[in-house]
């Protein structure tokens, strides 16, 4: 029986370098229960709207246009590419806060069942960033017809796209993990946290990119790692990566598992004790 | 730890928030002084309670409103982590408090049959396995398919406590849950707690019930204020002790 492994820990808060292990194997040994509470957000999203998951596709393509128009507006003149790297950029960004914030408010969010039965808490944040992983997986395939209506070859630096993908949301999942004991003791955590996404999201190139970025400038807007994260997925489709370096690529990746880890040793370290202040 | 005991308490202490808000939270932050306001935030909870319980034991709570009977239930179901003291359980462990963990309005009674039992532990397998007897025994009939905001509220009830009741741990801890639905069904479900809580498993259960914790627990203990205040395996000489605390308050 899979579920004879769920016994309580003798040592509830274990050291710095178990916690990723440990989280690790408490939602290995809980897979099933990962994938309903998945399937759970997509049936509760998506319940009761006629078209469903064409939503996905549909609200990242009306954000495009707004912001084509806009950006048409301020410059004045835009190359027919642009609405295919803003799309990239909405789509990979929105899937990034969103799951950072959902995160934050994961454990928040299921006081209820916290308090009524005991499971692994990772499952929550994992949960949401499974839901947003799939969503943007299924909503990015929105390009393929863009790419080839441009005649866009499909080329190696593909795999550019999920690599950029699955960092993002690596990163999301633990900056959520980080706040998300502190946002039971303090609720304020989570408009802080949404108003510096708020801020993310002008900082990091959505709706413009690095080419418009003057060339002094690009080096320090490439700091952040979610910028290059959107500057891969173009590069990815465009099949163009002479905007950022494979140091840049590294580096950002590296933040990405840094920021994956250290959330989830702060999180599986606060979570038990943080959990009598719901 | 012994082998025979399954569920080990060692001075257990939990300190409980009074406030829960923010914003005094934050007040706290630039108005303390001393330690001394801080102190007057929490309340003992659980104080300093030692306690082992043996496999196969049917142990009952009881105990006058607050004295901590529910958040004991839940430090040993691993809910709460102690403040000071230690705790260890062995084996697999379900804690029975409220019906329906999880259960979602616009899914359909199978679907929250999955997802509840995925949260109670159950693996995919044995609710394929347990579904029959589950929806049997509820008595909701088609309805298991449709979604559980068309059940009237003693159906979901049904269904919920169907769920439970097919749980079957080790450790089986017991907040209470026992009376739901018409009637004919409460008898029902007493009578399947009573069948559940005779069978191989070690039980910790909370009810007011002297009937009840007459009939099948093995042993009684009296929470006052925290603290444990009768333990006896004279289950009436518990339950008078009770009365009289009650009476006091």
């Amino acid at each position: 029986m899979e579920s004879k492994e769920r016994v309580i820990e003798l040592n509830p808060t274990p050291s710095i370098f178990a916690s990723p292990f440990r989280m690790y194997s408490n939602i290995s040994k809980n897979r099933g229960l990962l994938k309903n509470m998945i399937s759970r957000d997509f049936k509760v999203n998506y319940y009761g709207h006629v078209l469903g998951y064409f939503w996905s596709l549909l609200e990242p393509l009306a954000l495009t246009a707004i912001f084509f128009v806009v950006f048409v507006i301020l410059r004045g003149n835009a190359d027919t590419l642009l609405p295919l790297k803003i799309m990239i950029g909405i789509l990979i960004f929105n899937a990034f806060s969103r799951t950072v914030s959902s995160c934050t408010s994961s454990l928040v969010a299921n006081s209820s069942l916290i308090q009524q039965v005991y499971f692994p808490r990772e499952i929550f944040p994992t949960a949401i960033t499974g839901f947003r992983f799939i969503s943007l997986c299924l909503s990015i395939l929105i390009i393929i017809p863009y790419m080839i209506y441009e005649d866009l070859a499909l080329t190696k630096y593909i795999v550019l796209l999920p690599i950029s993908m699955i960092s993002a949301l690596m990163m999301a999942q633990g900056l959520g993990m980080m706040f998300a004991s502190l946002q039971i003791r303090i609720r304020d955590v989570k408009q802080v946290v949404d108003l510096i996404l708020r801020a993310a999201f002008f900082l990091s190139g959505v709706f413009y990119g690095a080419e418009h970025i003057p060339p002094e400038h690009i080096d320090t807007f490439l700091l952040n790692p979610v910028a290059v994260f959107l500057e891969m997925g173009r590069a990815a489709v465009l099949g163009d990566t002479s905007l950022i370096t494979t140091m840049q690529v590294a580096r950002s990746i590296g933040i990405s598992i840094f920021c994956f880890i250290l959330g989830s040793i702060i999180f599986v370290r606060s979570e038990r004790r943080a959990v009598k202040f719901l | 730890m012994k082998d025979d005991i399954v569920i080990s308490l060692e001075n257990v202490v939990l300190d409980f928030p009074i406030t829960k808000s923010s914003q005094t939270f934050l007040k706290e932050i630039f108005t303390r002084r001393s330690k001394k306001s801080n102190l007057g935030k929490f309340y003992r909870a659980v104080d300093n309670i030692t306690l082992d319980i043996k496999k196969g034991e049917v142990l009952g709570i009881i105990g006058p409103n607050g004295a901590g009977k529910s958040t004991l239930l839940r430090i040993i179901a691993g809910i709460y982590a102690p403040d000071q003291g230690s705790l260890s359980v062995k084996g697999q462990i379900s804690l029975l408090a409220g019906l329906g963990a999880g259960f979602q309005r616009n899914m359909t009674g199978k679907e929250n049959i999955f997802l509840s039992g995925s949260i109670y532990g159950l693996s995919k397998s044995e609710l394929t396995e347990l579904i029959p007897s589950i929806v049997e025994y509820a008595g909701i009939g088609d309805f298991i398919d449709q979604p559980l905001r068309t059940y009237s509220s003693g159906m979901r009830a049904r269904l919920a406590f169907s769920l439970t009741s097919h749980i079957s741990p080790e450790i089986l801890l017991i907040d209470e849950v026992l009376s739901v639905g018409d009637s004919s069904f409460k008898q029902k479900s007493t009578s399947r707690i009573v069948e559940m809580v005779k069978g191989e498993a070690t039980v910790v259960m909370v009810s007011h019930n002297a009937e009840i914790l007459r009939e099948i627990c093995d042993r009684v203990v009296c929470l006052n204020k925290g603290k444990i205040d009768t333990i006896s395996d004279n289950i009436n000489e518990v339950i008078l002790r009770y009365r009289e605390l009650s009476k006091q308050k």
